[in-house]
């Protein structure tokens, strides 16, 4: 008696964890929507030149499979070149600097690192065509509020 | 030599193994992607779509690279200069200890002697040193006695169930690469804030935070991983995976120390059937898709969020430690105060269960521990501008399980409900058996944690699923204790 309880015990807690992950697992494309049926709706580009961070604009392009548009993505040679006017730029104290860029409008910010070396003009047709990229692009994307939430 | 010498000769032999296969996958991926040794990303050869074997040798190439940075030659050493140990989770503990603070202590004396300037051929070079001084120690202690357990032995008592373990975290390597190995993050949160932090780290001493002030919250607690990341970051280069990399070890090193504690409480496997740990395999399965999905957030965040499964890592490991041996409890205090400080509500959890289970000694030093830790947090703060201290810590005490951070939210009998639900999904009805085993001593001991952690109201019906992290395995326990 005890053993056929073990065992009706042992499958309905198999079934139940596959019933589980049947419920929770994404159906669709994996980082796409979450189960929630959310959009992801920020993105935030780590690289040490420009051209790495369009790449992996790409790339999270072709994994998301959204119209992203490339978000904040700027390119700024030194402090004096002047900013749109939409965004503010933060320098951080590091020789290599990572710096931070908010979008005023839509609250989010996005990341770029920075190396000294590099010439801004190399670049400055990829940014103006990145900039006019995210401008044609659907804006809902990058709307929306992360913050820290512990 | 001995046979035992031998032994942890072939260990130390296989390190150096670990690192030419790391060498050998960089090397031959940095001619393909052709941007040279030292700039090229490993991450971008499993996700861009390159051939299938090199996505096998990058992968290859980051779990050799990962395995020297936790365990390898640690364990070997420990072995060595702790031979009454004879139980593998001790010893992977400790090696893991001895890989950090040999990282640490030469990483430091490095960047004081030459530069702050530290990149991945000093990572390398110091994996290098790291391997020789193991043959060294081996070498000196080649008269004395060595621990006899013998780790590939221990492991092949247990093939079946790693077999099935290594499959399900391929599986999972497979189906969550692009959350894995994605190169940026998702969100500003906590991956952003790791990766920052141990960036900074390559060219100071200490880490600076990002954009924040020094909390106990989101600082001290974190700096070891801080470090860890920051070896990583110099050995896979520039890239947010590595930031993941920790929580994923963490991962695989917790599914190794339930299985051993199952055991443990089991009778040592007699009790347990092969197939018995199909359970345990899916919840594990179950909670990777959970903190890598279903966080709770909005939007939904990186897997870094869940850096919670370190805690769970940390605990359990330390109940294993006390469960097999009593004595051992100042190691197992010391683990507790750490896993408690990356989330405070782990506190009354660890209290009530140390309390249930009578580990008295072990209760009173890990109370010791935590006065200690703040009267030396109220000492820190001569020294160092910035908010934290006992106010700091009562405060996210408080608000981790009060909710004090969002006013308009009342406790209420829909709330409990909405708690629950999301509860009773993440243990995916293995919560039934606290309800059914209660007549068992150690599954009333888990059903009374888990029911007082329910009871206390947190944030919202929308829970993230970190904040279950001290209970969530508490019902997969409480299973294996009721057919005992």
């Amino acid at each position: 008696m005890e053993k056929v309880r073990r065992t009706l015990i042992f499958c309905i807690v198999i079934l139940m964890e596959l019933l589980c992950i049947y419920y929770i697992y994404p159906k669709n494309e994996l980082p796409k929507n979450d189960p929630m049926g959310r959009k992801l709706s920020r993105i935030c580009l780590n690289s040490n030149n420009l051209f790495v961070a369009y790449k992996r604009a790409e790339l999270l392009h072709s994994i998301v499979g959204l119209n992203v548009g490339i978000l904040n993505i700027m390119f700024y040679a030194d402090k004096d070149s002047d900013p749109a006017k939409e965004y503010i730029l933060h320098f951080s104290p590091l020789p290599e600097g990572l710096a931070r860029f908010y979008d005023l409008d839509n609250q989010c910010g996005s990341e770029v690192f920075i190396r000294n070396d590099i010439n801004f003009n190399e670049y400055k047709d990829t940014v103006n065509e990145l900039v006019e990229d995210y401008e044609r692009a659907d804006k809902t994307f990058a709307i929306g509020r992360g913050g820290y939430r512990p | 030599m001995n046979n035992k010498q031998e032994d942890i000769f072939l260990e130390i032999y296989f390190s150096l193994v670990l690192l030419l296969v790391y060498l050998v996958g960089l090397t031959v991926l940095s001619i393909i992607s052709g941007t040279g040794f030292l700039n090229v990303s490993l991450s971008s050869f499993i996700l861009e779509s390159k051939p299938l074997w090199t996505k096998f040798l990058a992968f290859v190439s980051i779990a050799s690279g990962t395995a020297l940075i936790y365990f390898m030659p640690g364990i070997s050493i420990s072995r060595l200069i702790f031979p009454k140990d004879s139980d593998v989770i001790i010893i992977f503990a400790k090696g893991f200890l001895i890989n950090f603070f040999f990282f640490f202590t030469f990483s430091f004396i490095y960047k004081l002697m030459f530069g702050l300037i530290f990149s991945r051929e000093i990572m390398l070079f110091l994996v290098v040193i790291f391997i020789f001084i193991s043959f060294s120690i081996l070498f000196i202690k080649r008269n004395s006695s060595i621990s006899s357990c013998n780790i590939r032995i221990q492991i092949a008592k247990d093939k079946v169930f790693f077999f099935w373990y290594s499959l399900m975290i391929l599986l999972i390597f497979f189906l969550f690469k692009e959350k894995i190995f994605y190169p940026g993050f998702f969100d500003e949160t906590e991956g952003l804030k790791h990766f920052y932090a141990a960036y900074s780290l390559r060219n100071e001493i200490l880490p600076t935070f990002y954009n924040e002030k020094f909390t106990l919250h989101a600082g001290f607690s974190f700096s070891p991983g801080i470090y860890i990341n920051m070896f990583a970051l110099n050995l896979f280069g520039i890239d947010g995976f590595v930031i993941r990399l920790q929580i994923v070890t963490a991962f695989i090193w917790m599914g190794i120390v339930l299985k051993y504690i199952i055991d443990l409480i089991m009778n040592k496997a007699k009790l347990v059937a092969n197939y018995e740990y199909f359970p345990l395999l899916l919840y594990l399965f179950l909670y990777f898709i959970i903190i890598s999905y279903r966080a709770g957030y909005d939007p939904p965040t990186d897997l870094a969020k869940s850096a919670e499964t370190v805690l769970l890592a940390i605990f359990f490991t330390a109940f294993y430690i006390l469960l097999k041996d009593d004595n051992r409890f100042m190691i197992a205090a010391i683990l507790f105060s750490f896993a408690s400080m990356v989330r405070f509500n782990a506190i009354p959890v660890t209290i009530l269960m140390l309390v249930l289970f009578k580990f008295w000694k072990c209760l009173l030093l890990y109370c010791i521990f935590w006065v200690l830790a703040i009267i030396g947090l109220h000492i820190l703060l001569i020294f160092i501008p910035g908010e934290f201290g006992f106010i700091d810590m009562l405060y996210f005490l408080k608000a981790d399980m009060l909710s004090s951070q969002v006013h308009n939210q009342q406790f209420s009998f829909i709330f409990t409900l909405g708690y629950l639900r999301n509860y009773f999904i993440m243990t995916a009805g293995l919560s039934i058996f606290l309800i059914l085993g209660i007549r068992n001593k150690y599954v009333r001991i888990f059903a009374i944690t888990t029911v007082l952690y329910l009871l206390m109201p947190l944030k919202s019906i929308y829970l993230p699923a970190h904040y279950f992290a001290p209970i969530f395995f508490f019902p997969i326990i409480g299973f294996y204790l009721w057919k005992k």
